[in-house]
């Protein structure tokens, strides 16, 4: 396809642009930025694409925004034989027009137009590989999708020998690996699938094989079944013969009836001789017994009389014996109470005298307490008497003390006057005073005066002195009025007084100690009754006491002497006692002896009158049988007896040993022979029909089933899952062959058409990295790196620049190679933005090269990169 | 006087190549028959039904069976004398003494043991087996010491191959076809009718020894299945003493059975051949009860061999059975130039399919190079690989087709 000529009206910012590339060669596009190049790319693919009533979005808005007018791009194409120009409006008033120009002139308008361009382009153009071959901006660096290219393929196929498939065989390829994988795992495993149709199979043919078993195992008892069935017949047909012979053996024996005969009378006179023996024995031997027991009767009871006799000897015996030991009792009773009287007096002796001693001791007691009652009374009056206690004498000490007082108080205040003048004479208020040789010293109390020489010194008293003395007064009178009321003359006295009150006071405290001991543990008040009662008793209190004395004198040694004579009556009594029960144990046992002996006596008596009794009966008997027959006679017939059997016996013997000769016994032995076997070929008929009843139950038990039927079924079954895992590999082995068939196909083709596309490639690649560049193409038709200088670079690897001129090499490359009918133009759209001056060159070069033989339209802002493109139309774009 | 001459009823037959749908159907149809040929038999006044032995497949049918075939007996409405054969011996374990037969059978119906039966003047002899492997002529047997004896008309009813005339064979268990029609021209014996062989068949050369063949076919090698036979012995006033004086009995066959065995080869190596085949299929009537085995050979191109398999697919799931006959099926697939243009492959893909191609027609090629035919006539060696390549270019064709 070549693209003759474009024109835009009204798309996006373009008003009006019509641009006509070279149809073969390069044509560089210039513009500045946002004046509409791209929009030159995207027109055409509207034009081609899209209905002109489309009303996609990205349709709606390549209408100029604001403006209400037609869209508008015609395009003049060249494809294959076809020239054509095409044009479509959009909307406003939507048309489709198509002037063809070649190979025949025709016009179109409408669907059909666009019908018509789309199958001629179908036909003619391989229109992915025109997206393809675009290098646009943004996505510079992308190499070109160039495998599934049926143009490419068709041309490298022209190229070289090998075939590349285009989109159709592709989806076969897809589609047979989809089928590849419905049987196989992706590593060629089988799937599940066939393992359970293989199972399938496995349990058919077990299924098989099992009832197969079991129908054999049914036939066999049906084998075992007829055996055991005809064995039967045979045993019953042989038992059949069998009888006969018992039969005829019988017959044979009864031949022989007549001999046999005679042993049989002979065998019955022996046994009526045996008979007759055994009874005539038997009577000899009875009267034998008879006689025997006579006589041990008669001994019998004779012996049992003398029992009799002792037995009622020996219970009189008893009977005396029990009337001694009566009374011996009696005796032992009366001893015994004649001690239990002596006993009752010695304890009332005992007692008595024990009464008197207490009654003794209780006397002195009540002496012993009124003797205290009556030194309490003398010490209460001896303490009454002395009326100065403790207390009161305290209080006179007190007043004594405060006398002493006041009276040195007195004397100290009281002047003192010094009188000497050896042997003079003084009058005085004392009297008259004669002076000693020494100085005197003499007190002043009021009222003393001195008189010497006429002189009269009186002494008046100080204010001091008189309350001293006056204190001293009224101590004194204190005093006195104490002990006035305790009645003693002084202080002294007082203190006497009161130490005989203490005396006093001590004395009836010891007299109340001593009444207390005398009552101390007693009853006096019982004591009292209990003397009064014993001089009661007694008499006069007098005698009593008399009594008591004597009694009391008497003391511990009748105390003693009558206690002993109690223990000695209660040992007597108790001696006794013990009589009168042993005695009564005797007499008890004297009684049994009696009961014993009389009843022994008893049955003595009865045995001796049973004894009798028999004796009479059996002699009786004996009587009776000697009158039958007497006994010598009894012997007699016993002696015949046995002599006849003997006779018979002998007979017998000579009857059997004729039957002897006469073979009677081979005949017997023959027909008990026959008989046995008879016997035994019914118990194998019996076994032979239990087996054929066991058999027959186990068939009838299996008849039913329908094992037949089931293997039958089962071999279906088996033949069925057999078919279906064939069908299943079959189908299996189909689907692996095409599907690695495909791919090795495949991937020789894809190995063989690498090669002229990498020819092309390094082609142009020279002039842009020089002569030593070495290009690896892949099978996918990509470049997998680049070689230069020797050093081997991954495309992934290469700069920027780098990949952007092998993007576009390589997309170059591919529109020489498909130059041809179904190429297509190469569409560079501001590419190579990282490529250097130097190699920018290189590419022009490069374009030009390829623009020899194909349609390239550059679109750049930028027209100086592609200045060196050789035979380059530019066309400038303006705004 | 007229009776009914039957045999080989097979009932409880399975067949492995029956889905188990079409089983059931073979199944009912054996009860159907049974049926049928009660109605014939009332039809043409039989006096009674003999069944010349096989009346069961086996004697290991199930309960069903039998109960069905008592039933279906029950609906013939005259006596039905039945002869224990190779298939159902009078051995141990034979159905038609077990319990369940006694009690279900009705009453018209007898099974022959051997002893002779009286039925509508006629005496019946019977050869009973009584084993799966007799070591005697049971027919000859069956005979022994008969002599004609004036007034008395006898039939016997026998199983098993016949030896036939001037033949000879170890078996010691064949029918000695000789000896009986001696005794028939004697006058001991009036007719003989067999079991065993499922075509209807006369033997020798007295017109009285016939097998009924089996009432419904049983495979696909029968001649002439699926008949009964109403044998009229004549009147018995117009009996004739002395030998050779009677007319040979008049015997019809009637067809009963419903089901179809029908065994085609074809060759199939044009389009036309392929046409012709898919006549043959939908012109096959009743098809649910019809069993095709098919032998196919020849060559056929791709497309051809796809019509043909979904042909083979279509008729599988209308007729009872069909078998495709493998071992002697050598269709050849082998793709044309047109086959490979119409696939529409271009590239690798094409390359791909002329290799599979290749393979698969390699031992056609081998065979030629060694001087055989090339596997025109369908007798081409098969080798695994080659079969894979025909069934890979089969899903090929497939999967191309699917657009």
């Amino acid at each position: 396809m070549r693209v003759l000529r474009l024109r835009l009206q009204n798309f996006r910012g373009v008003a009006d642009r019509e641009v006509t590339p070279a149809p073969t060669g390069v044509t560089v596009l210039a513009g500045d930025n946002e004046v509409g190049k791209t929009s030159l790319v995207e027109a055409l693919d509207m034009l081609l694409d899209e209905y002109d009533d489309a009303r996609k979005k990205a349709v709606r808005r390549t209408q100029p925004v604001g403006q209400d007018v037609p869209t508008v791009v015609e395009a003049e194409v060249q494809a294959g034989a076809h020239r054509f120009t095409y044009r479509k409006q959009w909307h406003r008033q939507p048309s489709t027009r198509l002037v063809v120009h070649e190979p025949a002139p025709e016009q179109l308008a409408g669907r059909e137009a666009h019908d018509w361009v789309l199958a001629v382009l179908g036909a003619e153009v391989d229109l992915p590989l025109w997206r393809a071959l675009r290098l646009q901006q943004g996505v510079p660096l992308e190499q070109a999708d160039l495998q599934a290219r049926s143009s490419l393929a068709q041309a490298l196929d022209a190229t070289v020998a090998g075939t590349v498939g285009g989109e159709r065989e592709e989806t076969l390829v897809a589609r047979a690996e989809e089928e590849f994988l419905r049987y196989w795992t992706p590593t060629g495993g089988r799937r599940t699938e066939a393992r359970t149709l293989e199972a399938d199979v496995a349990a058919a043919s077990a299924r098989v094989t099992a009832l197969e078993a079991e129908v054999a195992g049914v036939e066999r008892v049906v084998e075992r079944l007829d055996r055991a069935r005809a064995d039967a017949a045979d045993e019953r047909a042989a038992g059949a013969q069998d009888a006969a012979a018992v039969r005829d053996a019988e017959e044979r024996v009864a031949d022989l009836h007549g001999v046999v005969r005679a042993v049989e009378v002979a065998r019955g006179a022996l046994a009526a001789a045996d008979a007759a023996a055994a009874t005539a024995e038997r009577e000899r031997a009875g009267r034998r017994a008879l006689l025997a027991r006579a006589e041990e009767a008669r001994e019998a009871a004779a012996e049992r009389d003398v029992a009799a006799a002792t037995a009622a000897a020996d219970l009189a015996a008893a009977e005396d014996h029990l009337r001694a030991v009566a009374r011996e009792l009696e005796l032992a009773r009366d001893a015994a109470a004649a001690r239990r009287e002596e006993r009752e007096d010695a304890l009332a002796a005992e007692q008595r005298h024990a009464e008197v001693v207490e009654v003794t001791r209780l006397r002195a007691v009540l002496a012993d307490a009124v003797a205290a009652q009556r030194r309490v009374a003398a010490a209460e009056e001896a303490v009454a008497a002395a009326p100065v206690d403790d207390a009161a004498l305290a209080l006179v000490e007190d007043a004594a003390r405060a006398l002493a007082v006041a009276a040195a108080r007195a004397g100290a205040a009281t002047p003192v006057v010094v009188l000497e003048g050896a042997g003079r004479t003084l009058l005085t208020s004392d009297g008259e005073r004669v002076l000693d040789e020494g100085p005197e010293e003499v007190r002043l109390v009021g009222g003393t005066w001195f008189e010497a020489g006429g002189v009269r010194v009186s002494a008046r008293p100080s204010a001091d002195q008189e309350r001293a003395e006056a204190d001293a007064r009224r101590a004194e009178d204190a005093l006195a009025g104490l002990c006035a009321r305790l009645g003693v003359d002084d202080a002294a006295a007082a203190a006497t007084a009161a130490r005989a009150r203490r005396e006093a006071t001590a004395e009836l405290e010891r007299a109340r100690d001593a009444a207390r001991r005398a009552a101390s543990g007693e009853d006096l008040d019982a004591a009292r009754r209990r003397v009064a009662r014993a001089d009661d008793l007694e008499g006069s209190p007098d005698a009593a006491a008399g009594a008591d004395d004597a009694a009391a004198d008497a003391g511990a040694a009748t105390g003693e002497h009558l206690r002993r004579r109690r223990e000695e009556a209660d040992g007597a009594l108790g001696a006794a006692d013990l009589a009168v029960v042993r005695a009564g144990v005797r007499l008890e046992a004297a009684r049994e002896a009696v009961d014993g002996a009389a009843a022994r006596s008893a049955d003595r008596t009865a045995a001796a009158t049973a004894a009798d009794a028999r004796e009479r009966v059996v002699l009786d008997e004996l009587a009776g049988a000697r009158a039958a027959l007497p006994d010598d006679r009894a012997a007699e017939d016993a002696e015949d007896a046995l002599r006849r059997r003997g006779e018979a016996a002998a007979s017998l013997a000579v009857a059997e040993a004729a039957v002897a000769v006469a073979g009677v016994a081979d005949a017997q032995a023959e027909l008990d022979l026959r008989r046995a076997r008879l016997l035994d070929g019914q118990k194998r008929l019996r076994a032979h029909e239990d087996e054929v009843g066991a058999l027959t139950a186990v068939l009838e038990a299996q008849g039913g089933l329908g094992l037949a039927e089931q293997l039958g079924q089962a071999r279906a079954e088996e033949e069925r899952a057999r078919r279906a895992l064939v069908a299943w590999d079959r189908r299996a082995t189909a689907a692996r062959t095409l599907h690695e068939a495909l791919q090795a196909a495949r991937a020789s083709a894809h190995a063989a058409y690498v090669e002229p596309l990498r020819a092309q490639l390094h082609r142009l690649a020279v002039p842009v990295f020089g002569p030593d560049v070495q290009v690896e193409v892949g099978p996918d038709l990509r470049v997998v790196s680049r070689t230069l200088g020797g050093v081997t670079v991954p495309f992934e690897q290469l700069s920027a620049g780098a990949r952007e001129q092998l993007a576009l090499l390589g997309r170059l490359a591919c529109a020489v190679l498909v130059s041809g009918g179904a190429g297509v133009p190469v569409v560079v759209d501001d590419a190579l933005g990282w490529s250097d001056p130097r190699r920018l060159d290189g590419m022009a070069r490069a374009l030009s090269v390829a623009g020899a033989s194909c349609q390239v339209l550059v679109l750049t802002c930028v027209p100086d990169r592609y200045r060196l493109v050789t035979g380059a139309r530019t066309e400038r774009l303006h705004a | 006087m007229r009776f009914l001459h039957t045999a080989d009823w097979q009932l409880g037959m399975t067949r492995h190549y029956l889905s188990p749908a079409a089983q059931a159907r073979s199944t009912e149809a054996r009860f159907e028959a049974v049926r049928r040929l009660g109605a014939v038999a009332a039809e043409h006044g039989c006096a009674f039904v003999v069944v010349a032995g096989d009346v069961f497949e086996t004697n290991r049918v199930g309960r069903d069976v039998v109960a069905r075939a008592c039933e279906a007996m029950a609906e013939v409405p005259v006596p039905v004398l039945l002869l224990p054969g190779n298939h159902d011996p009078l051995d141990a374990g034979s159905v038609m003494t077990s319990a369940l037969f006694r009690r279900l059978a009705p009453p018209h119906v007898t099974v022959l043991d051997g002893t002779p039966v009286e039925v509508a003047g006629v005496q019946v002899l019977s050869a009973p087996w009584r084993s799966k492997r007799p070591v005697e002529d049971l027919a000859a047997r069956a005979c022994e010491g008969l002599a004609a004896e004036p007034g008395v008309r006898r039939v016997l009813v026998a199983h098993g191959t016949v030896l036939e005339f001037g033949s000879s064979s170890p078996d010691p268990a064949l029918v000695d076809l000789a000896a009986l029609e001696r005794l028939l021209e004697a006058g001991a014996l009036d007719a003989v009718c067999l079991g065993d062989r499922h075509s209807t068949t006369e033997v020798g050369r007295t017109g009285r020894v016939w097998y009924a063949g089996a009432p419904e076919p049983t495979d696909h090698d029968e001649l002439d299945p699926g008949n009964v036979l109403v044998v009229d012995l004549g009147d018995e006033d117009l009996l004739l003493p002395g030998p050779g004086g009677r007319p040979a009995p008049e015997v019809t066959r009637v067809p009963v059975g419903r089901w179809r065995f029908h065994r085609e080869r074809r060759e199939l190596s044009t389009d036309e051949d392929v046409d012709e085949l898919e006549r043959l299929l939908a012109g096959l009537p009743d098809k649910s009860r019809t069993a095709l085995k098919l032998a196919v050979v020849g060559t056929l191109s791709l497309a051809q061999k796809a019509r043909v398999d979904a042909l083979l697919e279509h008729s599988a799931d209308l007729l009872g059975a069909l078998q495709v006959w493998e071992r002697r099926s050598d269709l050849v697939v082998r793709p044309d130039a047109d086959d490979l243009d119409a696939l529409a492959l271009t590239g690798f893909a094409r390359e791909a399919a002329e290799a599979l191609a290749a393979r698969a027609e390699a031992p056609a090629v081998a065979d030629l190079v060694a001087g055989g035919t090339g596997g025109e006539r369908g007798r081409v060696p098969v080798t695994p690989d080659a079969v894979a390549a025909q069934d890979a270019l089969s899903l090929l064709h497939r999967l191309a087709a699917a657009g």
